[in-house]
């Protein structure tokens, strides 16, 4: 087995007012596009400043590269290629400036590929950082992180302000670089470019992992059943095991509810249940998913459990007190 | 990594930022050395040590701005996160930023000494040529620098925002001062001592050196803690909260809708809370300015040593703060990238305009207003005695506000211009200093009138109330700049415009009437002694021929020779020789003791008329001024005219006191008589030395530039000294001759009897048009002297104009006086006789 890229254990970060992270167990494998997903003030951020040595966790540990970002943040920082969601760059800087400054400090090669790069996206390199468009910006920066050619990418919101083209080309690349053995850490809000290129999928809720699986585990281990019953009043029937109920809707006497573990074979033992007399099973997207897990009163622990949502039935690490990630790997995708 | 690619790289960013600073310090001292070179010889000593002192405090500025361009503005303007997102040791982080911060301040160093030998500013300074600030040698200022330095690159690492980092620098940099001050204090010389200079220099310096170190370790540590990771917070209990909850806004639940009526007050309870410490920190600041110069206007017996640096102290941090409220207005929220979120909301600029200068106007008309209150309170200094004591006089409400309105003024017009916060910090305290000088001198040197130099006042807050919008919009572009370049236009050129005016209305002489005169001028020089005899205040000499004055004198031999001083002879007042025939130069401190020595001689012989002692002491005195007078008519000198009539108006009105009327017999006193009855001989003798003058001043400026001539390097040294400095030159430039031509129609007039007023009006216009009205001038019935209580010494004051006492009415009670004689030379003649 492959040593992890990034690995934590218990981490915990609480500012006050909050609890950012709860115990956060995470292992990523090298050669995998990991998404991390997360509605805001999730803890998203916070991760990515603990992984790149900007903050200490109130407990815990973690690990990248096999290294501790607190105690040797310059062996982490040489190995890793970090985008902000915002990053701000000396402005009065030129294009070319600004990627000779930054080889200063990193091998040689560098400011080759940097220029490249830099040429691919058209910008002259004569131009001030001042004058650039948020777009411009954000692939200078981009073109800063990648021209060291890094072991692990991590990318804060990295398509904001691009245009759709340039989006998709970078998007591509990240499906290069975990083809070519490197490995990308990415925090995004655009599901739909995430489903495109993450081989496992982190669902962070309220400082807590809810979900941390391969995409294709994901999708396919949740499923929205639509149960339509003779009587508004009736209660749902207990489902098969090990199908769990994630979260329930009435309409009516129809009930959404969205099922975890759930097989098609277990229809017909629905269907043979008092007060049912249809059952109808669709496939989630992930955005579908991502709000599932995130929805209020999904996973809370602090809200009253309803009749078929107790989490702890469920037996799986999904949002619970320990906040455990199933390892994600890239192998499935 | 190559570890020289770290540090070369390193080392040109943080060049590329500090070298911006660096130039514009130095151009600013170049201005100011400029001003100081052309204005040094006109200032009086005060001021010329407040020039000196601009080389020391320039990489002052430099040290306490560098931490905050190479660290606080990294902070704020989010390029921080960046670069510690680089695989670089936070070592050579810390490292280049001190490194090339030392940099520049030696080049800071290196560029004000070159300044101040090209304008020949370094001989004041090695020569010790200051009070206060400049009593240490440049050495110590250079270690302070370094301190500083530190002070400003510790504070700029352990605070997130610049303002607040400017703010702790303050108290760090007197510290030394501090400490310096308490150990004199502790082991130094007692109450009322002096303090010896070199061993004040040495102790400053070596606990300059000492904290040197101490400071750089502190900067360094924090340094590398800003780039390691941060600290969680730590929390004890979730339900456990800390005293400060308690005065948090209420939660959200309990806010109203609309917390103020109007939304300007919004914007004003914005700039407060943008930064309440830094809010806090200003309006202390001004707080104590405010307490230092109520301390300076009304205190008795003097600020000095201890004392007088922190009143100097505050007083400074006053003026900072003024100057920082200024600041503050356009940076923080207060920036255009902040000032957006209002300008999308299509909130009106004039309202955030008001809003923004809400707080900081608001805080200074409070301490205006304290100023005001507390004077009338206490009052004004009572008698001169207590104004011996007072360090600067009380200055009215408008002043007041007036100054605090220009500094905030040229401040805020700065921040807005110049919007790295950084830089406007220091930038604008030195700009509104410049401000200041500039309209000082317009109203000093010029006689510019408040209410021109108040309309100079209000151009910063018309240009940027005018720039709002643009700025709040973020687009400066060219109109933005047009607009502010016009202001800036205005502000130096409308204190101009009056003294322009003027000067272009002046008069000057006809060629045909200057040639009547040039050649009676001429003709009054070949008859006239080139030759003169300065007087001087006595013969007395402490020390021995041959010793010099530095050299110990034992004190008994010292004491001896003070006691065996008669104070009550003219001799230790005046002396003025024995030759008769030869003119005399006046010496107004000297004449001015004389007269009040002989003043009390009177006073004790009225109270004794029996004694023959107090008789002749003050016979002695009247002799020697009636002689001073003789000497002085024959002087070809316009100003010893001038002293000339002092001498014989306190004659005249000796002469006049009925206390004295049993002595007018008396010989001394028909002398006196002799020469205040001259009324044609000194009309003579003015007309002489008035043209002679004119003539002389013209040959002298010949081949010299006109500020030599301003200087008073001429042989009319005290023309015009009390004339605004550059009014006296437009007079001595271009209107001389309308001067002398109304001064010599003035004689004619008051030769023939006719009334003098039109041409003491005339007079007034040319010497002080541009301030003042007639009544209260110096040619003015108040100023004239009558024969009566007034205080003869006063008089002086008025000697550097021409003719203020001509045909005053004193002269008309001389000329009544030498009626009487000749009424009474039935019983004088046979004295006259015998004493032939």
């Amino acid at each position: 087995m492959m040593n992890a890229v990034i690995s934590t254990d218990q981490l915990t970060m609480r500012f006050r007012g909050c609890d950012a992270l709860m115990g956060l167990n995470l292992n990523v494998r090298p050669g995998t596009v990991f998404a991390l997903l997360g509605e805001n003030g999730a803890g998203k951020t916070t991760l990515i400043r603990i992984l790149t040595g900007f903050q200490k966790p109130t407990s815990g540990s973690a690990r990248v590269c096999e290294f501790n970002p607190l105690t040797q943040p310059l062996e982490v920082r040489r190995r890793v290629g970090y985008v902000s969601d915002n990053p701000t760059l000396y402005d009065w800087m030129s294009v070319g400036q600004i990627g000779w400054f930054t080889a200063s400090f990193y091998p040689d090669g560098f400011l080759q590929n940097y220029r490249e790069s830099i040429l691919r996206y058209e910008i002259p390199e004569d131009r001030k950082i001042r004058v650039l468009s948020k777009g411009q910006r954000a692939k200078v920066a981009l073109s800063l992180a990648l021209a060291h050619d890094p072991e692990l990418l991590i990318l804060d919101e990295p398509t904001s302000g691009l245009d759709p083209m340039v989006r998709r080309e970078f998007l591509e690349s990240m499906i290069g670089r975990a083809a070519s053995g490197r490995t990308v850490f990415l925090s995004s809000h655009q599901i739909s470019e995430v489903e495109r290129v993450a081989d496992t999928i982190g669902i962070l809720h309220n400082g807590a992992m809810q979900a941390c699986e391969s995409l294709n585990d994901l999708k396919g281990s949740m499923t929205e059943l639509t149960i339509s019953m003779d009587d508004s009043l009736v209660t749902l029937p207990e489902l098969p095991v090990p199908a769990v109920a994630m979260l329930e809707e009435h309409r009516g006497r129809q009930r959404q509810v969205i099922v975890r573990n759930f097989e098609p074979s277990m229809i017909s033992a629905i269907e043979e249940a008092p007060g049912v007399v249809a059952v109808r099973m669709r496939s989630m997207t992930l955005e579908e998913i991502f709000i599932a897990h995130t929805r209020r009163g999904f996973g809370d622990r602090s809200s009253p459990p309803g009749p078929m949502f107790d989490l702890a039935d469920g037996g799986e690490p999904n949002g619970g007190s320990s906040g455990d990630a199933v390892i994600a790997s890239g192998e499935s995708r | 990594m190559n570890t020289h690619a770290v540090w070369r790289g390193l080392v040109w960013k943080e060049t590329r930022q500090i070298v911006p600073l660096v130039m514009m310090l130095l151009a600013v001292s170049a201005v100011l050395f400029l001003i100081w070179s052309f204005t040094s010889r006109q200032l009086n000593i005060s001021l010329r040590a407040v020039g000196s002192i601009v080389p020391l405090i320039m990489p002052a500025l430099y040290a306490a701005g560098a931490g905050a361009i190479l660290v606080s503005h990294e902070k704020e303007s989010g390029t921080w996160n960046w670069l510690a997102s680089l695989p670089v040791p936070a070592n050579s982080v810390v490292a280049t930023k001190l490194a090339v911060g030392f940099g520049g301040l030696v080049l800071m160093w290196i560029g004000c000494v070159i300044l101040s030998v090209v304008t020949g500013l370094e001989r004041t300074i090695s020569a010790g040529g200051g009070d206060g600030l400049a009593q240490f040698p440049v050495p110590v200022w250079i270690a302070h620098s370094v301190y500083v330095l530190f002070c400003g690159f510790y504070t700029a690492w352990r605070n997130r925002n610049a303002f607040p980092a400017l703010l702790w620098i303050l108290p760090l940099a007197i510290l030394p001062f501090v400490v310096c001050e308490i150990s004199l204090a502790w082991s130094g010389p007692g109450m009322g001592q002096y303090v010896d200079a070199t061993q004040k220099m040495w102790r400053m310096g070596t606990i300059t050196t000492i904290a040197i170190p101490i400071m750089g370790w502190f900067a360094v540590r924090a340094g590398q803690r800003a780039l390691s990771p941060r600290d969680a917070d730590i929390l004890s209990d979730d339900r456990l909260q800390s005293g400060i909850d308690a005065w948090r806004p209420p939660p959200p639940s309990n806010m109203v809708k609309r917390p103020f009526s109007n939304d300007v007050a919004v914007l004003a309870w914005q700039s407060i809370h943008t930064s309440r410490w830094s809010s806090i920190g200003l309006v202390s600041m001004l707080a104590m300015g405010a307490i230092a110069w109520l301390v300076a206007t009304n205190s008795r017996d003097g600020v000095n040593g201890l004392s007088g640096n922190v009143v100097g102290v505050l007083l400074g941090s006053g003026l900072l703060a003024i100057s920082w409220l200024g600041v503050f207005a356009f940076t923080g929220d207060g920036a255009a990238t902040r000032l957006k979120f209002l300008a999308d909301r299509g909130v009106s600029p004039a309202r955030v305009w008001l809003g923004r200068l809400g707080f900081g106007v608001s805080v200074l008309c409070s301490a205006a207003l304290l100023i005001f209150a507390w004077q009338i309170f206490l009052g004004s200094p009572e008698d001169l005695g207590r104004m011996d004591g007072v360090v600067f006089p009380e200055m009215s409400l408008l002043t007041v506000v007036s100054v605090f309105a220009l500094i905030y003024g040229v401040s805020q017009w700065t921040s807005q211009v110049v919007p790295m916060l950084a830089a406007s910090a220091f930038l604008a305290p030195v700009l509104s200093v410049l401000g200041l000088f500039f309209l000082i001198s317009a109203g000093m040197s010029y006689g510019v009138s408040l209410g021109w130099l108040i309309a100079c006042v209000a151009i910063p807050f018309v240009s940027t109330l005018w720039t709002m919008g643009a700025f709040m919009d973020g687009r400066r572009g060219w109109m933005y700049w047009t607009i502010t370049v016009v202001a800036l236009f205005v502000f130096v050129a409308l204190p101009v415009i009056p003294v322009a005016i003027d000067r272009l209305k002046f008069p000057s002489m006809s060629s045909e009437r200057f040639a009547v005169l040039d050649a009676e001028a001429r003709g009054h020089m070949r008859r006239s002694s080139l030759q003169s005899v300065a007087m001087r205040q006595s013969n007395f000499q402490l020390y021995d021929n041959d010793q010099l004055f530095f050299e110990d004198l034992d004190g008994k031999v010292a004491v001896d020779r003070l006691r065996q001083r008669d104070l009550y002879s003219p001799d230790s007042w005046v002396i003025i020789g024995d030759d008769r025939e030869v003119p005399l130069r006046a010496d107004e401190y000297v004449l001015q003791n004389a007269l009040q020595v002989a003043t009390l001689l009177k006073l004790q012989w009225e109270q004794n008329p029996e004694d023959k002692n107090a008789k002749d002491q003050f016979r002695r005195f009247v002799e020697r001024i009636t002689h001073a007078a003789q000497g002085l008519r024959l002087s070809t000198r316009w100003v010893d005219q001038e002293c000339a009539d002092v001498l014989e108006i306190w004659l005249t009105q000796t002469l006049a006191d009925e206390s004295v009327a049993g002595l007018r017999e008396e010989p001394f006193m028909q002398d006196a008589i002799e020469v205040v009855r001259d009324f044609e001989g000194r009309q003579d003798a003015r007309r002489r030395a008035l043209l002679v003058s004119w003539l002389r001043d013209r040959e002298l400026s010949q081949g010299r530039p006109s500020g030599a001539m301003i200087a008073g390097v001429s042989a009319n040294d005290y023309w015009f000294e009390r004339v605004p400095i550059g009014w006296r030159s437009s007079i001595l430039q271009q209107g001389m001759g309308a001067v002398v031509e109304r001064c010599l129609a003035l004689i004619e007039a008051g030769r023939k009897g006719e009334p003098v007023d039109a041409e003491l009006r005339g007079l007034h216009r040319l010497l002080n048009s541009t301030g003042g009205e007639f009544e209260v001038g110096p040619y003015g019935e108040r100023n004239r002297m009558a024969i009566g209580p007034e205080c003869v010494f006063a008089t002086f004051q008025n000697c550097s104009y021409p003719g203020t006492q001509w045909f005053a009415p004193w002269e008309e009670t001389a000329r009544a006086m030498s009626v009487h004689r000749e009424s009474t030379s039935v019983a004088t003649v046979p004295r006259q006789e015998n004493s032939k």
